[in-house]
C-alpha cells in the first residue's frame, strides 16, 4: 500500500492526522480494487473524455 | 395526480394552473416542517407565473403538456434570482444571474416552478443529511433517509408537493431517493442534457434527469430538456411485445436484500406476460468499473470543489472525507481510470447482442435509518454508502440510460426500486418497458401515510 502519511504531509495544506486515520482504510481498498486493472491496458486504450479542437472558423 | 393527469384537467376547464400550483404550495407549507424536502419555496413567484399560464391558456396561447405544472428543482440547479446553495455553506449566498439551460427549456414548456428542493452537501452522497440545511427525511418512515443526492426531489415528489423534481446523478442520485421513496426516477444517456448552469460533482459522471411519479411523465419532461421526440406511448399503448428483457446472472442480485429480489422477479414475470422474452445474461465485472467509477468520482469532485478545500470549516465530515481522498489519488490512476473506462464501455456493449435491456435493482435494500453507517446485507458488513451505490455507480461510469420505476414494498411498507439499464440513447425503450408495467399495474405503489 502507499504510505499515504507521507502522501498527505506533501499536500498544502496538509491533512490533519485524525482526519487521515479516518480515510485510511477507505484509500487501501480502493487501492486494492483499482491497483491491477490498469495493468492490462495497451497502448490502443484511449481516455474516455478526450480534447476536441475547435471546429474550422469557431473560436 | 399525474402530469398527464392535470394536464387534461386544466384543457377540461376543470383545475386552473393556479389552484394546482396553490395546492402544492399549501401541501408544502403542511408536510415541509416534517420532510424538509425543500430548500427554498417560492410561493410570490409561482402565483404569479401560474396566473400568467392560465391567461395563455384562456387567449389559446398552449405550450404543451406542462403548461402550468408546478414543478421543483434540486438547488444545484441555477435558477435566475434565486439562491442556489448546491446544500454547501460554500455557496450559501449564492444568487444566479442566469437559468440552468434546463431550467430555460422547462420554463418554454410552461412550468411552474414553485420551489428548491433539498440534497446530499455538494450532491456528494447518498443520505441527504445534510448537516448545514438539516436532514431530508423519507416520507414513509420519518426516521429514514430519503436517499439521495437528490433526496429533497424523491420526497417532494411522494408526497405530492411537485409534479416534477429535477435531480442530478453522478453516482445514483436520481435512481436512489426514486427507490427508496416509491417515485419514477430517469437518469438519461450522459451527454442527453445539458449541464449547463448545474453546479458539477464529477464532470464525466454527472447527469440530469426528472424524478416523478409516472414513466410517461418523466419521458414528458426528459423531452422537454433534450433532444428526444415520441418517447411517450398514448395511454394504454405501450407493449414489451418482442422486447428481450435480461436479468443478470451475476453480480445484481448477489447482497440483495431478498424482498427486493423477489420484487425484481415478479416484474420479469409480469413483462412476460405481457409478451417479452425473459433472458439470463451474464454481465461483465461490475466490481472492477465500480473502482474506476470511484477513482474519477474522487479526483473530478475535489477539482470542483478545489478553490473551496482549503476552508475546511465549510465542510461536512463525510464530504470533507471524500475530498481529501481525491487530493490523495494520482494523477496518472485517473487518466488510467479514464482509459478503462472507454475498454469497459465495449466491453458492456456486448450484452446489447443478447438482451435489449436489463432489470436490476435501483437500491439493494429499502431506505436505512438517518444516521446508520453500516448495514448487513447477505451476510456481509458494508459501508451504507458503498453497500447502496453498489447496483448504481457503475452505470454512471458507463454513461447508459437507465428508468428507476417502483417494485413494491417490504414487509415494513418501504418502497422498493427497479432500474431498468439501456442501451445508449435508447431511453424510448426504457420508457416503453416502464409505461407498459404501470398500465397494468405492476408498478403501483402506496402513497405515503404522512
Amino acid at each position: 500500500m502507499p504510505d499515504w502519511k507521507k502522501a498527505a504531509q506533501a499536500l498544502a495544506p496538509e491533512i490533519p492526522d485524525a482526519q487521515l486515520d479516518a480515510i485510511t482504510p477507505s484509500l487501501d481498498a480502493l487501492e486494492k480494487a483499482f491497483r491491477a486493472l490498469p495493468v492490462t491496458l495497451t497502448a490502443e486504450d484511449d481516455p474516455a473524455p478526450l480534447f476536441t479542437a475547435f471546429s474550422e472558423g469557431e473560436r | 395526480m399525474t402530469i398527464l393527469e392535470a394536464a387534461a384537467q386544466l384543457r377540461a376547464k376543470r383545475v386552473s394552473s393556479l389552484e394546482l400550483t396553490r395546492a402544492c404550495l399549501d401541501r408544502i407549507e403542511k408536510l415541509n416542517p416534517k420532510v424538509n424536502a425543500f430548500l427554498t419555496v417560492t410561493r410570490a413567484e409561482a402565483e404569479k407565473t401560474a396566473a400568467q399560464r392560465d391567461a395563455e391558456l384562456a387567449r389559446g396561447v398552449d405550450r404543451g403538456v406542462l403548461h402550468g405544472i408546478p414543478v421543483a428543482y434540486k438547488d444545484l440547479i441555477f435558477t435566475k434570482g434565486i439562491r442556489t446553495t448546491a446544500g454547501s455553506k460554500v455557496y450559501a449566498n449564492f444568487v444566479p444571474d442566469h437559468d440552468a439551460k434546463l431550467v430555460e427549456d422547462l420554463d418554454k414548456a410552461g412550468v411552474v416552478m414553485v420551489g428548491k428542493t433539498g440534497l446530499h452537501e455538494l450532491a456528494y452522497g447518498i443520505t441527504s443529511n445534510n448537516p448545514h440545511y438539516g436532514a431530508v427525511r423519507n416520507p414513509y418512515d420519518l426516521e429514514r433517509i430519503p436517499g439521495g443526492s437528490s433526496g429533497g426531489s424523491g420526497a417532494a415528489v411522494a408526497t405530492e408537493m411537485c409534479f416534477m423534481a429535477m435531480g442530478s446523478d453522478t453516482g445514483g442520485s436520481i435512481r436512489i431517493p426514486a427507490s427508496f421513496c416509491g417515485t419514477v426516477g430517469l437518469k438519461p444517456t450522459y451527454g442527453r442534457v445539458s449541464r449547463h448552469g448545474c453546479f458539477p460533482l464529477g464532470f464525466s459522471l454527472d447527469h440530469m434527469g426528472p424524478l416523478t411519479r409516472t414513466t410517461r411523465d418523466a419521458a414528458i419532461c426528459l423531452e422537454a430538456i433534450s433532444s428526444l421526440r415520441g418517447s411517450v406511448p398514448a395511454s394504454g399503448a405501450a407493449s414489451v411485445k418482442g422486447l428481450r428483457i435480461g436479468l443478470p446472472k451475476n453480480y445484481y442480485f448477489e447482497r440483495t436484500q431478498p424482498e427486493v429480489v423477489a420484487g425484481i422477479r415478479k416484474m420479469a414475470d409480469a413483462a412476460a406476460w405481457l409478451g417479452a422474452e425473459i433472458r439470463e445474461v451474464a454481465v461483465p465485472d461490475i466490481d472492477a468499473i465500480n473502482a474506476v467509477a470511484r477513482v474519477i468520482l474522487l479526483v473530478e469532485a475535489t477539482a470542483a470543489l478545489s478553490p473551496h478545500l482549503h476552508k475546511r470549516e465549510l465542510f461536512g465530515a463525510d464530504t470533507l472525507a471524500l475530498f481529501d481522498q481525491g487530493r490523495l489519488i494520482p494523477g496518472v490512476d485517473y487518466v488510467n481510470a479514464q482509459r478503462l473506462r472507454k475498454r469497459y464501455q465495449k466491453d458492456f456493449a456486448r450484452v446489447w447482442n443478447e438482451v435489449d435491456c436489463l432489470f436490476a435493482p435501483g437500491t439493494p435494500t429499502t431506505a436505512p435509518k438517518i444516521g446508520q453507517t453500516r448495514m448487513t446485507i447477505a451476510g456481509v458488513e458494508d459501508d451504507v454508502r458503498l453497500a447502496t451505490t453498489r447496483p448504481v455507480r457503475a452505470i454512471n461510469a458507463l454513461g447508459l440510460p437507465t428508468l428507476s420505476i417502483p417494485c413494491g414494498h417490504d414487509a415494513s411498507g418501504l418502497p422498493m426500486g427497479m432500474q431498468i439499464i439501456g442501451r445508449p440513447w435508447d431511453e424510448a425503450t426504457l420508457v416503453r418497458i416502464g409505461a407498459a408495467l404501470e398500465d397494468a399495474g405492476a408498478a403501483a405503489m402506496r402513497g405515503p401515510k404522512i
